[in-house]
């Protein structure tokens, strides 16, 4: 019993190579059919995202089998063998459990920590199962990777701080804010970060959006997708005082909103804080707006610098992630070996052995006066009687354990004689 | 038998400031829940000290430097799990603990005579116990206010440590922070005007015939805290500048104290 990955990522393949791996939705039942049917695979799942095609297989033979895998990548896809050889990576039994779960975890991907990948990784999982491609040790590995990847989620800040401009913005608006709720944001300049940057704001709540831009009719637009107020360019600064978040990103050559005139804001607002950003490159706010006090000003770089901050973040947390996974790669391996065939037999056999032995001690203490003879035939009787029981199911459990439900019949037998 | 308690209630608050500490780092549940448990038990026994000593001097613990300093310490470290459970400020604990001890510390080595004088009135009893729930939350304001400064700077500097991670967002410190100032200020309030009818009715004087120079700081001290409470609410002077003020007059409620209650 053995478990194989084989696969090309971001890392080891450019995105010419994993297009073309890269197997269209409508084919990939074909490809599980065809790959199922290659001799040497018992299990497997098919996992194919922008950045990673890999196939988690259950095999008999591991060498021959990861060869009929590679075979597979160029025959199914009509790729000559040589261009992929240098693209894939391998790995056999623990290395290929600890490879899922450093995958499902999010750590092996392009941006580590984003949250989709385990959603990808079921999605195949189902997909692989519902064709039933699966059997009992596949299953077991995936349930355990979806597993490892909640816990590490949840032990760990590995998906806590925003890598991108947009999401660095609502995290920074949220250590000011707290909640979002009521809060209103400005986009001035109607540029399409900014746009995605109000999308992520909306999506935590923040109800008051207002659009300004020189071109009036693109702010109406924008606003109507928004579900917000368009306003003219000359009046924006207007509005100021009843916005929380302002946004901004306009083609202007020099700056379009000063510090005096933000100082005037502040005041209105009774101190209630305010938190420019700004996107546009030359840049739009005076920096000397950040010195007013409860005003918050960050720029491009500023929010590069964030990100930066983050992604070193996510690199300690990945080592505490590393550490669970570490964990988790033993309990299911212990696991594992408790599946294998030898020691269930020798399980079942020394539990027989033991009942023999019990029962017998407790009956010669009842008949104390046996003689050693027949102490012996005794022995020797419950001895033939316990092997006999025994024998049979043993027998067929081995013969069992080379068919494709073998762990499940591992399994069942190690329940029935209640050996764990 | 208080002793015993004292040491226990010291190891207890000292482990407790080990594993926040630990939690600041670490951020592991687990030490999270130790610390808070540590804090309970610390707080079990201090209760157990304050318990003790009532039950010795048959009144509150309300007259001697080791008795304001073991109560405070317990109101302090009350205070401070009822704001925890409310608002979750989860590392609240690493910045207050440190107080909590010292000033529990203190009580080692602080001035323990006079303990047996005659049962207090109540008015006395009530000026003591409301000023001290108020000096508590006068002490989350400032641990907050020191929060909330640590966390304005990472964001105006934009240089984000580890601690810009593990605090919470200005907003739920300013909160917190309005919470403390107006309770604080009431009680402290509430705690002056029964000190005054306590003062006179021991005297036997005008209810406004006060010893000048053991009064003036707490007067003194009330306008700071008046001035703040109306400048916020009435005028919108909150976060940053507020909580530096917030500093700067809970400083000089300490040094108030001192010369109020002879600290020294």
């Amino acid at each position: 019993m053995h478990l194989v990955t084989v696969g090309v990522n971001h890392n080891t393949a450019p995105v010419e190579v994993r297009e073309k791996l890269a197997i269209p939705e409508s084919r990939i039942e074909e490809g599980m059919n065809y790959l199922n049917n290659l001799s040497d695979i018992q299990e497997s799942v098919f996992l194919s995202t922008c950045n990673r095609i890999e196939i988690y297989a259950r095999v008999a033979h591991p060498d021959t089998a990861i060869e009929s895998i590679k075979r597979f990548y160029s025959e199914f896809n009509n790729i000559r063998p040589d261009l992929l050889e240098n693209s894939f990576y391998q790995y056999h039994t623990v290395d290929t459990i600890k490879h899922l779960f450093a995958v499902s975890s999010s750590l092996d991907s392009m941006v580590m920590g984003e949250p989709q990948i385990l959603g990808q990784v079921k999605t195949a999982y189902l997909k692989a199962k519902n064709a039933n491609k699966t059997g009992s040790l596949i299953n077991q590995l995936f349930e355990k990777a979806f597993f490892v990847a909640k816990k590490v989620k949840n032990e760990t800040g590995i998906a806590e701080n925003a890598v991108s401009i947009s999401f660095a913005a609502v995290e920074l608006a949220r250590k000011i804010f707290g909640d979002l709720e009521g809060k209103s944001v400005m986009l001035i300049g109607a540029g399409e970060m900014s746009e995605l940057a109000a999308k992520h704001l909306i999506s935590y709540g923040i109800k008051t959006i207002l659009v300004s831009n020189r071109t009036f009719e693109r702010a109406v637009e924008l606003a109507n997708q928004l579900n917000g107020n368009a306003i003219r360019f000359d009046n924006f600064t207007d509005e100021l005082e009843r916005t929380d978040i302002i946004i901004s990103s306009t083609g202007a050559p020099h700056f379009i909103i000063k510090k005096d005139v933000v100082e005037k804001v502040i005041h209105k607002r009774k101190n209630r804080p305010m938190f420019f950003i700004d996107i546009a490159v030359p840049r739009d706010i005076e920096p000397e707006v950040n010195e007013i006090d409860n005003v918050y000003l960050y720029n491009i770089d500023d929010l590069q610098n964030v990100i930066e901050v983050n992604k070193k973040e996510r690199e300690k947390e990945a080592e505490k992630a590393y550490v669970i996974i570490e964990k988790e790669v033993n309990s299911f391996i212990h696991w594992l070996d408790s599946l294998d065939i030898v020691p269930t037999i020798r399980d079942i056999k020394n539990k027989a052995e033991e009942v023999r032995l019990q029962e017998m001690e407790k009956t010669f203490s009842k008949w104390d006066n046996l003689s050693d003879n027949e102490r012996k035939a005794v022995d020797v009787l419950t001895q033939s009687i316990v092997n006999k029981i025994i024998n049979t199911p043993i027998i067929n459990l081995k013969k069992e354990y080379e068919g494709e439900q073998g762990h499940w019949f591992l399994k069942v037998s190690r329940k029935l004689f209640n050996l764990d | 038998m208080i002793t015993v308690f004292m040491h226990i209630t010291l190891a207890c608050y000292a482990l407790a400031l080990l594993k926040f500490m630990l939690y600041l780092f670490f951020r592991q549940g687990l030490i999270f829940k130790f610390a808070i448990t540590f804090t309970i038990l610390g707080i079990a026994a201090n209760t157990t000290i304050l318990f003790l000593r009532s039950s010795m001097t048959g009144h509150g613990p309300y007259f001697t430097t080791f008795e304001y300093l073991v109560f405070f310490s317990w109101l302090m470290a009350i205070t401070f799990l009822i704001v925890e459970f409310k608002h979750k400020i989860t590392d609240l604990g690493s910045f207050i603990l440190p107080i909590i001890v010292v000033v529990f510390s203190l009580s080692y080595f602080a001035v323990d005579v006079g303990s047996d004088m005659v049962v207090p009135e109540l008015w006395k009893t009530l000026h003591r116990t409301l000023s001290f729930i108020g000096y508590a939350h006068f002490a989350i304001l400032f641990t907050v206010s020191i929060m909330y400064l640590l966390q304005e700077y990472q964001l105006k500097r934009k240089n984000f440590g580890a601690l810009y991670h593990r605090l919470p967002s200005l907003e739920i410190l300013d909160a917190v922070n309005h919470k403390a100032l107006v309770l604080g200020f009431t009680l402290y309030t509430l705690g002056f005007v029964t000190g005054t009818v306590s003062n006179s009715n021991a005297t036997g004087d005008d209810l406004f015939s006060w010893n000048i120079l053991n009064i003036l700081p707490l007067i003194a001290i009330w306008w700071i805290f008046c001035g703040l409470f109306v400048s916020r609410i009435m005028f919108g002077f909150r976060r940053g500048p507020f909580a530096k003020w917030s500093i700067a007059a809970s400083i000089a409620v300490i040094i108030a104290l001192f010369q109020h209650i002879k600290l020294y």
